[in-house]
């Protein structure tokens, strides 16, 4: 048992219906849908970081919100610790998944109460869960998790209100309060997208440690790749609701094969103006999701596409190295070697 | 003489709660053609020291010091109504939040328009064509000049924000935060077009950011700005490469780097000094962690480490006697 993946996605789809209008439904228009994931397919080994890499409308979010059951997928299923989250159903069920499957959201402005102190912000999830019988476990337990999130003295900040702390504090309060419940899965959305550069590395850091410490198994969702290179073991990037590439961090970054990971890696700032170099910059914006292009979803704007593009989708094709990407070329390079 | 000169420009805010001075003694200067990059983490002073050169600031907020000489001319000197005709005309800003900076019940079109009547860039009969224009310019379809601010995406809602800072031909154009809210490969497109905007129309680029890669990527010249006061000015390969200031240096071990993705990033720790509670001495110090025990107590002064290499920093003057 030990070997199952701690999560598994198979073939995912997530689509929202829009709203055709009083006027659309009298005249009998087709139902649109938006294709906010369609199809995606991985596995999370127990205690690995997988970084999901995409720009906005690619689908990042969606899917670590199907993962943790808060979304229901239109298509596709999903195993956390070997349990369908399908299967899930029962509310007692659905209260064991949220204990052990936690997130922490972008915004630690808006994601605590402000009249909440923090010893209050994090005991409720133990609460919620029963988790302490008496207020002096509940205190232990509380000054743990402060802890483990790095507010140290933790007795320093028992007492205060979100007000009183700074962004990074805050980030790691509303970590401390996922990790009261000593989650085994935990999803990050872009956990330091809203923070300054100086404070970005020591919550990064702090992810870092505690899956070496903890063992818990993550998804970073983010449109930073320069940061996924950082925390990730393996990284994927999404385009249009749809895995375009994947592989070993080292793999996806050092020899991107996808032209939209090449893309993507080009126009990452470097801050160092003796290693500036061409940017490949894509013409035009991510196409809608309801309106989707034809064959390859990319081709409208990939570099290097050829005719067949527009038909043919392409699958994700085995690159080696436990490496993939879904692009046509790919295969007509391997076969003319 | 260059096109804009700051010199010692000081700032202070007079709020219920006291005064508090936001920028100090800062001092820059910028030439045609060229680009500077103001960078410093949220609450350093770089939007307050340029909504103060464009005369933009709050009530509560006094310029108490300094001067700001735009070919010659004191700007802090001048009336208002002499100041209107620098602000927009020679000198523009884009604002950080582009996307609310728009009026969501008029066209783009319009709004950029009426830059034009009052500035009376161009004769009446030729401001469509005017707009049709710099909506080229900056590589947004004429069409869409009728079409309303929500209509557009973040990308082009920056793009007309560009468009409107350009109408009335401005010889400096201040980009506050310009991609902050936008994707990658949107925000390589709008740092693409103000490379090509400064080169083409000789342009002065100021782009205030928190980002150092995209300083990195199009600036010439870094103003690393710390406390309301400049820590270090030099152009972009010496800050980048050759830093002295132990903010700068700290601030880039921070960044992460997509080429060298595996180097561990060590964040600053604890948190820029509120301006109601300052250091006595360096304002960096207690955060520094490099320096000696006089930074606690003296105010270092800017000095030149090398030629057009300017640090505000006590030991980098003892690192080089």
């Amino acid at each position: 048992m030990m070997n199952e993946p701690m999560l598994k996605v198979e073939n995912l789809r997530k689509l929202y219906p829009v709203s055709r209008g009083i006027i659309g439904k009298l005249m009998r228009q087709s139902q649109l849908c938006v294709h906010a994931v369609d199809g995606v397919s991985f596995d999370i080994p127990r205690g690995e970081i997988l970084a999901l890499v995409g720009e906005s409308g690619s689908g990042k979010t969606t899917t670590g919100l199907c993962t943790l059951g808060l979304i229901e997928p239109t298509e596709g299923s999903i195993h956390l610790g070997g349990e369908n989250l399908a299967d899930l159903s029962g509310a007692r069920q659905q209260k064991a998944l949220r204990r052990k499957a936690q997130i922490i959201f972008q915004d630690p402005y808006e994601s605590l109460n402000p009249r909440q102190t923090v010893f209050q912000a994090i005991s409720e999830p133990l609460e919620v869960h029963h988790l302490a019988s008496t207020r002096a476990e509940k205190i232990e337990k509380v000054t743990a998790a402060l802890e483990d999130a790095g507010l140290k003295p933790p007795a320093d900040f028992l007492h205060r209100y979100p007000q009183q702390l700074s962004g990074g504090q805050r980030q790691r309060v509303v970590i401390a309060s996922a990790l009261v419940l000593n989650p085994s899965y935990l999803v990050a959305d872009e956990p330091v997208s809203m923070l300054d550069v100086s404070i970005r590395a020591e919550i990064l850091n702090l992810l870092l440690s505690l899956r070496d410490e903890h063992n818990i198994t993550m998804v970073y969702i983010t449109h930073d790749l320069a940061s996924a290179a950082y925390i990730a073991d393996r990284v994927a990037v999404m385009y249009l609701g749809r895995i375009v590439e994947i592989g070993p961090a080292e793999a996806v970054l050092d020899d991107p094969r996808h032209p939209y990971t090449k893309a993507l890696m080009s126009v990452i700032p470097v801050p160092n103006p003796r290693q500036r170099k061409k940017r490949i910059v894509l013409k035009g914006e991510t196409p809608n999701p309801i309106d989707l292009p034809t064959g390859c979803r990319f081709h409208p704007r990939c570099p290097e596409a050829i005719p067949s593009c527009s038909k043919t989708g392409p699958k994700l094709k085995d690159l080696g190295d436990n490496h993939q990407a879904a692009c046509l070329l790919l295969k007509d390079q391997l076969s003319e070697k | 003489m260059s096109l804009l000169s700051i010199k010692d420009l000081s700032v202070e805010y007079h709020t219920d709660a006291g005064v508090f001075r936001a920028v100090d003694q800062l001092s820059f200067s910028l030439e045609p053609g060229r680009s500077l990059g103001l960078v410093g983490e949220s609450g350093c002073g770089k939007t307050t020291a340029m909504l103060a050169l464009m005369r933009l600031l709050p009530d509560a907020g006094r310029i108490v010091d300094g001067e700001v000489l735009f070919d010659g001319v004191d700007l802090l000197q001048l009336s208002p109504a002499e100041m209107r005709t620098y602000r927009w005309g020679k000198i523009s800003m884009v604002f950080q939040g582009a996307m609310n900076a728009l009026n969501p019940v008029r066209t783009v079109g319009s709004q950029i328009g009426e830059a034009l009547k009052l500035h009376k860039t161009v004769p009446r009969n030729e401001v469509s064509d005017e707009i049709d224009r710099l909506l080229e310019i900056v590589g947004v379809t004429a069409e869409s000049k009728k079409q309303y601010p929500h209509q557009y995406s973040g990308g082009m809602r920056q793009r007309a924000m560009i468009a409107m800072a350009l109408a009335c031909r401005s010889q400096v154009i201040i980009a506050d935060e310009p991609t902050t809210a936008l994707d990658v490969m949107v925000q390589a497109q709008i740092l693409d077009l103000l490379q090509q905007l400064q080169a083409e129309l000789n342009l002065a680029v100021i782009l205030v950011t928190h980002d150092l890669g995209v300083v990195a990527e199009v600036c010439d010249d870094v103003l690393v700005m710390y406390g309301g006061r400049m820590a270090e000015y030099a152009d972009s390969d010496a800050v980048f490469n050759q830093p002295v200031h132990p903010y700068t240096r700290r601030l880039l071990a921070a960044f992460p780097n997509i080429n060298d993705p595996r180097s561990e990033l060590a964040s600053i720790p604890g948190h820029p000094p509120p301006l109601n509670d300052l250091p006595p001495g360096c304002r960096f110090e207690p955060r520094c962690g490099v320096g000696g025990e006089k930074c606690a107590r003296e105010n270092p002064e800017i000095i030149e480490v090398a030629p057009g290499h300017y640090c505000r920093c006590l030991i980098a003057r003892a690192e080089e006697r």
